[in-house]
């Protein structure tokens, strides 16, 4: 089944794969901007928050490519058939509509990783001259796996609010700009102030984009504390199974209020 | 004259009229907006922060947020009033119902402007104001040379701003319902939210001359501070025939449209 709508999916966003094409230009060019202003900013220093100019430009790198890996808007689309009505069909159907959008992810992804993801990593290669190449593969592998997971689940789970309310673009807006600000897209974690460093630790965010970038290039820092790679692994995915259980709590409340008219 | 006007205020109040309808989300999209709008001032403060003071090298942490206090306010300005060109065109071409707006007795570009004003950017104005206002106490005085100098350029940045909506409007007609056009537009304007010293003089060439960005913001910034304006007046020549040229760019995609009737 998963494969089935993956493959769907893949197809039908196939069709606008020029859309995706952007990206080529947007991603590196996002890269290139920021590696002028750290290349500036790093002149006469020899490390910022734990940061040496060449480890910051390899993360702005890694999390440009781990965006195309992990990115969905599970959230928008499950909002939209709640507010649209059509979220009715999918309660006939034998299949949870969250099995369902994982597999859109699946597959808009698939397509994502062909038409985004590997011609960006070969423009860092020959444009940029950075090849980049995990530490540990195994392990940043999985931890992109439980990325892609966590990205998911927490998406999933804002999009849940639309059973609450009827317009819901604000509050999503909202979460997305501290999901990004707050998973260190913008700014590697450690250059919050300690106190902040320490919560973040406790929340979603950094197991989306933070983790597997520090997993990718082979070490973990956050708040002061030094991880092992696989201790971080391990945490990574206690998170993703405890935003399964809020994301399942949430919709066993939500769909309570669901009513539609019409099939 | 007055005829615009009144279309203007039409379209201001069924624009209102529109998102107000759902006010919580509206409050909360401003506040998302504002809070994407600081990323950029906050990231300056925190850099700043971390290299006591070092930062961008030859610029204050302030001449810097004066930069980006500029490009705030020509977004404010630029977003409400001429970014619902792009939305229409988004729209219309999608659905294939562009043909109504060019049945329409008024020129299309102040028509489209007109159905889609974001009064969401307004507090991207407001917000940009007192930012400039704040960040341009912290610094001497400009001259009334850097005033008129200042005024001159930050028109120039709005004509900027309107060429690019008309590029990417134009664009739409053939690259039909690509809403990531914007990402586009996003990414080509960070180069103009910072010195531009930190970049190399190819690319201060290029976004001085080639694809003048850099007058939204650091021409009208570097005028009021003072400073030495390199490549000033080619970028000033560059403005007019970037607009020049995004005017006929626009034409001639809107005679290359065709629709099946609306």
């Amino acid at each position: 089944m998963l494969g089935a709508v993956a493959f769907v999916t893949y197809k039908e966003w196939a069709a606008y794969r020029s859309h995706m094409l952007l990206s080529l230009f947007v991603g590196p060019v996002f890269f290139l901007v920021q590696r002028f202003i750290w290349t500036a900013v790093y002149q006469g220093q020899d490390g910022i928050a734990g940061f040496s100019l060449s480890e910051m430009i390899r993360y702005y790198g890694v999390t440009t490519i781990i965006y195309y890996l992990t990115m969905d808007f599970a959230d928008w689309n499950l909002q939209m058939h709640i507010r649209t009505g059509s979220f009715l069909t999918f309660m006939l159907r034998p299949l949870h509509h969250r099995f369902f959008a994982f597999s859109q992810k699946v597959g808009h992804r698939v397509l994502g990783f062909l038409v985004e993801f590997v011609p960006i990593w070969i423009i860092f290669a020959v444009v940029f001259d950075m090849v980049l190449l995990p530490v540990h593969a195994g392990w940043a592998l999985l931890s992109l796996f439980l990325g892609f997971l966590m990205m998911f689940y927490l998406n999933y789970s804002v999009g849940i609010i639309a059973f609450w309310m009827v317009r819901t673009d604000g509050i999503r807006s909202l979460i997305a700009f501290f999901r990004d600000v707050l998973a260190g897209v913008f700014l590697p974690l450690t250059f919050f102030p300690s106190p902040v460093q320490k919560l973040l630790f406790f929340l979603p965010f950094q197991f989306t984009t933070y983790v597997p970038a520090r997993v990718f290039l082979g070490s973990y820092e956050l708040a002061g504390m030094k991880l092992e790679i696989p201790v971080i692994i391990a945490i990574q995915a206690a998170a993703v199974c405890i935003m399964w259980c809020i994301g399942q709590g949430l919709w066993l409340l939500g769909v309570k209020r669901y009513t539609g008219v019409g099939v | 004259m007055n005829q615009t006007l009144r279309i203007w205020q039409r379209g201001l109040k069924s624009a209102v009229a529109n998102r107000i309808a759902y006010r919580g989300d509206f409050f909360i999209s401003l506040a998302v907006m504002l809070l994407f709008e600081a990323v950029t001032p906050l990231l300056t403060f925190l850099i700043y922060g971390l290299t006591n003071g070092r930062g961008f090298p030859g610029w204050s942490l302030f001449e810097v947020l004066l930069i980006q206090s500029v490009f705030l306010l020509s977004r404010g300005i630029s977003q409400p009033f001429f970014w619902g060109l792009v939305w229409t065109v988004h729209q219309q071409v999608r659905e294939g119902i562009f043909e109504l707006t060019l049945l329409k007795p008024r020129s299309e570009i102040l028509v489209c402007m007109t159905m889609n004003i974001d009064i969401q950017s307004f507090g991207r104005f407001a917000g940009g104001l007192a930012f400039f206002i704040f960040v341009l106490s912290r610094l001497p005085a400009p001259g009334l040379s850097g005033v008129l100098s200042f005024l001159l350029l930050f028109s120039l940045s709005l004509a900027m701003m309107f060429s690019l909506a008309l590029i990417m409007a134009g664009t739409l007609f053939v690259w039909v319902g690509n809403s990531r056009l914007m990402e586009l537009m996003e990414t080509l304007l960070e180069f103009a939210k910072y010195p531009g010293s930190i970049f190399t003089s190819v690319f201060q060439l290029v976004t001085a001359v080639v694809l003048p960005v850099a007058m939204v913001a650091l021409f009208p910034a570097r005028a009021l501070l003072g400073r030495p304006q390199p490549w000033l007046w080619g970028s000033m020549a560059a403005v007019c025939c970037f607009a020049a040229a995004a005017l006929g760019f626009w034409k001639y995609m809107v005679k290359k449209y065709t629709g099946a009737g609306g």
